[in-house]
């Protein structure tokens, strides 16, 4: 098990050089992509401007609130750019052209050398100027040293909660082939759906964006958490939605693995 | 490689038959194959139509709790639906992927298949998208329907003669967009890596084209700004026509702002994609 342990952490760290070392050959790409992020977030703020003119709070969110919320989004994004999406595009394609033969014939867990295969440093560039934003937010309404623990916390549990549902949805390419279309409606729906608090939302599409499609919910609790508004309710709900995908995604990778039959001739 | 179009180099046969009467025969075939390639990956092209629905579901409930039980910039929350949902409609039907398609297109080097062939590149990308929205209609329009539904869309601002002056300012924009984007895609032939640029385009595309909110939410100086580029008359200018807000003499200056806007960029293409597609140095094969 120690072992093990040890050799996934040794992998990680290879992966994660090979990734700074792309970094380093692309100069020019980060500052491209710094250039991105920053439109992306000059037209999110202008838009929060924009309403704030018209209103004073967002059913219960103020100004300042809803850039910390911009800022949890940003974070939650530049985790998925980092790993989670690069990997699992990799994935359908390899199961796609049968390359995933190599991926299983590794003395490694499958899954785990799945999720970390491809690593973009670009979106360490969106972490961090969501996490900027975050702070920028925070000092306009204030903040606890207790909240931020739940923060870090529920900041966590998000990340888990979308890793794994993305993980669950890109299982099925074992069956269904070429899923890319999943990957991206989710990557689409968090990017619109995600910038905004559930509280907006009428009932049904509430409930959608925190079952069926977390986004909402992962986006809002944290933002909630680091402004002392989150009650212990939300985040054992938090809590029990991360061991529920967790363990789906698992086993699901389990089945496909079984049913797997190389698309290699 | 030396483009096939400039003026000095016709081909033979464009000397003998004319430059245009290959055309029809062409669009006839290439049509078919662009439907018969979008029906063959339907299951994608739903998928992006998922997407393009995703931003409606989540900007109605945005501009609603926002509004309350008043009004902002003209619009009730009844209103902001309507709005919304004639506004997936026009980017649906002015939507193309010239922009991305081009970065690939000379980053990867497929521009050199294009060039080959004795026909403008523009001829088949006027052909996908046709194709695109024809397929697409079928999931979009019932989606749409569907939205107005849902959220409960005052639909007393759509009137008859509305939508019969939205129809050729919805073609226009299509038009206008279509050849503006296609100008801006042959940047790619300088820059090679077009993301940041694309983005730049697309981030005013959202804020001054009318598809995050209708401009009249806009303070008095910003809607200014925005009237004087070419972003309005893509997005809001037709809807603000179906919903009856511009009527009149303002639906005939609107048209002309964009017969305007089209012929000016329709004048300067052929310059840009002539110097463009000399930069074109095939990469890869």
């Amino acid at each position: 098990m120690i072992t093990s342990m040890r050799h996934g952490a040794g992998l990680i760290r290879a992966v994660l050089g090979i990734g700074i070392a792309n970094l380093l050959a692309y100069r020019a790409d980060l500052v491209l992509s710094g250039v991105q992020i920053a439109l992306r977030l000059v037209v999110q703020i202008v838009t929060i401007a924009i309403i704030f003119n018209h209103t004073s709070v967002l059913n219960g969110w103020t100004a300042g609130q809803m850039v910390v919320l911009l800022g949890v989004h940003a974070t939650l994004e530049g985790w998925l750019e980092l790993l989670v999406l690069p990997s699992l595009y990799d994935l359908v394609d390899a199961v796609r052209e049968g390359s995933f033969d190599f991926v299983l014939i590794k003395p490694i867990d499958a899954q785990l050398l799945t999720i970390i295969q491809r690593f973009n440093p670009a979106g360490l560039s969106t972490l961090a100027s969501g996490l900027l934003v975050v702070v920028v937010g925070v000092t306009t309404v204030g903040t606890s040293a207790s909240a931020v623990g739940w923060f870090i916390l529920t900041l966590v549990f998000s990340a888990v909660i979308l890793s794994s549902f993305v993980m669950l949805l890109c299982t099925t390419c074992f069956w269904f082939v070429n899923v890319t279309n999943f990957i991206d409606v989710f990557a689409m729906s968090f990017s619109e759906a995600g910038k905004w608090p559930l509280a907006i939302y009428p009932r049904w599409l509430k409930w959608g964006l925190t079952v069926v499609l977390p986004v909402g919910f992962a986006v809002t609790v944290p933002s909630q958490a680091i402004t002392a508004r989150a009650d212990g309710e939300t985040i054992a709900f938090a809590f029990a939605l991360v061991i529920a995908t967790v363990v789906a995604s698992r086993l699901l990778w389990r089945r496909a693995i079984r049913s797997y039959t190389s698309a290699s001739s | 490689m030396t483009p096939w179009l400039a003026d000095d180099r016709r081909s033979v046969s464009d000397r003998k038959y004319g430059r245009w009467r290959g055309l029809p025969t062409y669009y006839r075939a290439q049509l078919e194959m662009s439907l018969g390639i979008y029906l063959a990956y339907r299951a994608q092209v739903v998928g992006w139509l998922a997407g393009s629905l995703i931003q409606p579901l989540v900007l109605i409930p945005a501009w609603q709790t926002t509004t309350g039980d008043g009004q902002i910039g003209g619009y009730s929350q009844g209103l902001f639906v309507t709005y919304f949902v004639v506004e997936t409609l026009v980017t649906f039907l002015t939507l193309n992927f010239v922009v991305i398609e081009f970065g690939a297109r000379v980053q990867h080097g497929y521009f050199s298949q294009v060039l080959l062939r004795p026909v403008h590149p523009i001829h088949h990308d006027i052909c996908t998208v046709v194709a695109y929205r024809i397929v697409g209609a079928v999931v979009m329009v019932p989606s749409l329907l569907l939205l107005t539904v849902v959220f409960g869309a005052d639909t007393s601002a759509l009137s008859m003669s509305g939508l019969v002056a939205f129809l050729p300012a919805v073609l226009l924009a299509s038009l206008m967009r279509f050849v503006l984007e296609w100008m801006v895609g042959c940047l790619a032939f300088w820059f090679v890596r077009t993301s940041a640029l694309n983005a730049a385009y697309y981030s005013m595309m959202l804020l001054l084209s009318g598809s995050l909110m209708p401009l009249s939410v806009l303070p008095q100086w910003a809607q200014s700004g925005a009237a004087a580029t070419p972003f309005p008359w893509m997005v809001a200018f037709p809807v603000e026509v179906a919903m009856g807000t511009r009527t009149g003499a303002q639906v005939w200056m609107g048209l002309g702002w964009q017969v305007v806007w089209t012929c000016v960029i329709v004048l300067l293409l052929p310059l840009v994609w002539k110097h463009a597609a000399r930069r074109h140095s095939a990469v890869g094969g």
